[in-house]
């Protein structure tokens, strides 16, 4: 039983970086109602961005994050403006969309390949060697700083959304763009900063998955998959839902492995996915469907 | 009309294409002058591209010192690469190699998990293929499949004589990578460990690309092991010895010769790993003779590449381009190399013997222990 903490632990970190994924993923889908597989694409952009100024331009690491994170962001913006936003335009399906997302994603993710190699690469400088113990369970600083960005990451979400006028309008959008655009919202304006803000979570996320684990150009996916499991369990389009879903979906996942073997980690994070959508299809926080 | 007879046009064309590819002139119907083509097959990208790097670098000096002394018989010889990726990706480059190119021969993949789905089309084809994927579970065997690389049959029963005898260490913790090189490697360990009477308290495997293996170090940690088995591919190994550094597992880690890449070696918490590999020569003449005609340090399988395209090409020379004749030749060759000194293979067509290493990592690099 003393292997409990650290499994809680172990679970808590990962959920943290679901949760970054989930949240930027569902708050998108909430105001564009699509599923944009680039979001996982943003995370390894801001890595190989914060990758190629800390290694190869030796910039410091304080400077190079946050480049990184507005380098994921403006990928977000740019998509929007020059793919997303002109097939909405052309009332092109849900369909159509998830098809184009998953075109860009795939010759994104090519070209960082090209220009880095796809090998595997490692990058330190943040918070070396910092280990903190709390009783049996042992987490690393980098870790630490995982779970505070999803900490602070869901208070300045809840902020914006429920008190600001930019906030009134996001959920105004969600509700009906058209209703939204005829109380004179300016849906575009509002939209691009959503995807803004989504895309620069996923860019915080990927960053420092690079520091705990490592980079490769194909890390994208299996974090867009969790992210996804975590937004849907929690309720698509519900940011708090998607919090919810992602610690869930660490938990099961940590705490499922514990008496079997560590490959079945996949198994049951899809498995949690299936019984949601069989028996609470809305998921936590969704509204009935 | 234009635009029926632009379609007419367009699918004669690709009809006319098509056949020529098809029932055209292959590599093996090349004229004697036509150059003699070897296809290779490594990991050029990926987790473990720095086999894939080594491995070419062996090759293209072969290749230039056996064009630059005439090739085979006044043909000259070229090689096609192709990045099996280390993954199934080896199956699609086995079909490119065999049903496109048409090459004489192929030489890999490296890769046991690329090598898996690639072998059984190397066979169909009856394409001579020369492998170095380790795994005891490869179809080796058949007709036209040969491998100058020892078994893990052998590497795995290595290094649990290693750890027995020499390390004094009776409770292992298994953690491997679930693909046939991984599997293999369990297999053989397991066996031979609990042979000798030691106990395996924990086994467990783990997916190619998992990168979080936190939690399976927690449960390794909680166990009474006296030292944990890392049969891991470099993503996995990565993660394990990062998570064991985190959560202050401070047992001595094992693993195979999947851990000798840049990208393991490089990352810090690699320190003191220690891993068995199969022992090749590796002169400093022929480092220098690589280094000069490629650029690149010759890496632990470089004199093996080396070794096994001259081999092949020695072959080649006796026996012609004829796929039957090279597998003949193959059967019965005896090659003396720089990095073994008889390369033969038994009935099975395996490397007839094999001798291994033990190594730590130190500084980045790995020192022969043993």
């Amino acid at each position: 039983m003393d292997i409990v903490p650290q499994l809680v632990v172990n679970s808590l970190i990962a959920g943290s970086l679901y949760a970054l994924i989930a949240m930027g993923f569902s708050l998108i889908y909430g105001v564009t109602r699509f599923f944009n597989l680039t979001h996982g694409i943003y995370a390894v952009t801001a890595a190989y961005a914060v990758f190629y100024l800390t290694k190869t331009l030796e910039v410091n690491v304080w400077i190079a994050i946050p480049v990184g994170i507005v380098a994921a962001a403006a990928l977000g913006l740019l998509l929007e403006i020059c793919i997303y936003k002109p097939l909405r335009t052309r009332k092109a399906s849900g369909l159509v969309l998830l098809v184009a997302s998953l075109g860009a994603f795939t010759a994104i993710q090519a070209v960082i390949a090209m220009l880095f190699t796809s090998q595997f690469k490692t990058f330190s400088g943040l918070f070396e060697n910092g280990v903190v113990q709390i009783g049996s369970a042992a987490v690393t600083y980098v870790q630490i700083a995982l779970f505070a960005c999803s900490v602070v990451a869901v208070a300045l979400l809840w902020f914006l959304l429920s008190r600001t006028l930019f906030g009134r309008a996001v959920r105004a959008i969600a509700d009906d763009e058209e209703v939204a655009k005829i109380v004179g919202i300016d849906t575009d304006r509002a939209i691009r900063w959503v995807v803004l803000i989504g895309a620069a979570l996923a860019g915080v996320a990927g960053v420092l998955a690079g520091f705990d684990i490592g980079i490769n150009p194909t890390m994208g996916l299996p974090l867009l998959l969790k992210g996804i499991i975590a937004a849907v369990v929690g309720g698509m389009g519900n940011v708090y839902g998607a919090l919810l879903g992602a610690f869930l979906l660490g938990f099961a996942e940590n705490f499922g492995i514990w008496h079997i073997s560590g490959e079945w980690k996949d198994a049951i994070a899809f498995v949690v996915l299936i019984l949601f959508m069989l028996f609470r299809p809305q998921g936590i926080l969704g509204k009935k469907l | 009309m234009n635009s029926s007879l632009g379609w007419g046009v367009l699918v004669v064309v690709v009809l006319a294409v098509a056949g020529y590819l098809v029932w055209g002139p292959s590599a093996k119907d090349q004229s004697a002058e036509g150059p003699v083509t070897i296809g290779v097959s490594a990991p050029l990208t990926g987790e473990a591209a720095s086999f894939g790097e080594w491995t070419k670098a062996g090759i293209d000096l072969a290749l230039k010192e056996i064009n630059d002394a005439g090739g085979i018989n006044g043909q000259p010889v070229t090689v096609i690469y192709e990045d099996d990726k280390c993954n199934q990706t080896g199956a699609s480059v086995m079909q490119k190699l065999t049903s496109i190119d048409k090459v004489t021969a192929v030489l890999g993949p490296v890769c046991s998990a690329a090598a898996g789905p690639a072998v059984p089309i190397a066979e169909a084809s009856k394409t001579p293929t020369i492998i170095w994927a380790s795994a005891p579970s490869l179809p080796i065997g058949k007709e036209y499949i040969f491998r100058s690389y020892p078994s893990d049959a052998f590497q795995g029963k290595f290094a649990a004589e290693y750890v027995f005898n020499e390390m004094g260490k009776k409770k292992a913790a298994l953690l491997y990578t679930k693909n046939d090189w991984g599997q293999g490697l369990h297999d053989t360990f397991t066996k031979r460990f609990t042979e000798l009477g030691g106990t395996i308290v924990h086994d467990e495997g783990v997916s190619q690309d998992v990168n979080d293996l936190r939690t399976v170090l927690t449960k390794v940690k909680s166990t009474d092991a006296d030292m944990i088995y890392i049969p891991l591919y470099p993503v996995n190994a990565v993660a394990a010895v990062k998570a064991a550094k985190d959560l202050k597992v401070s047992l001595p880690m094992v693993g195979g010769d999947g851990l000798e890449t840049q990208e393991f070696l490089s990352v810090p918490e690699a320190e003191g790993v220690i891993l068995t590999s199969a022992h090749f020569e590796n002169p400093d003449d022929f480092k220098a003779r690589v280094k000069e005609a490629t650029g690149v340090d010759s890496g632990f399988v470089t004199p093996l590449a080396y070794d096994t395209f001259k081999l092949l090409i020695e072959v080649i020379k006796k026996a012609g381009t004829n796929n039957d004749a090279i597998k003949e030749e193959l059967q019965k060759v005896f090659y003396s190399g720089v990095a073994i000194r008889t390369i033969s293979f038994d009935e099975e067509g395996d490397l007839a013997s094999a001798e291994f290493d033990v190594k730590v990592v130190k500084n980045g690099k790995t020192e022969i222990l043993k």
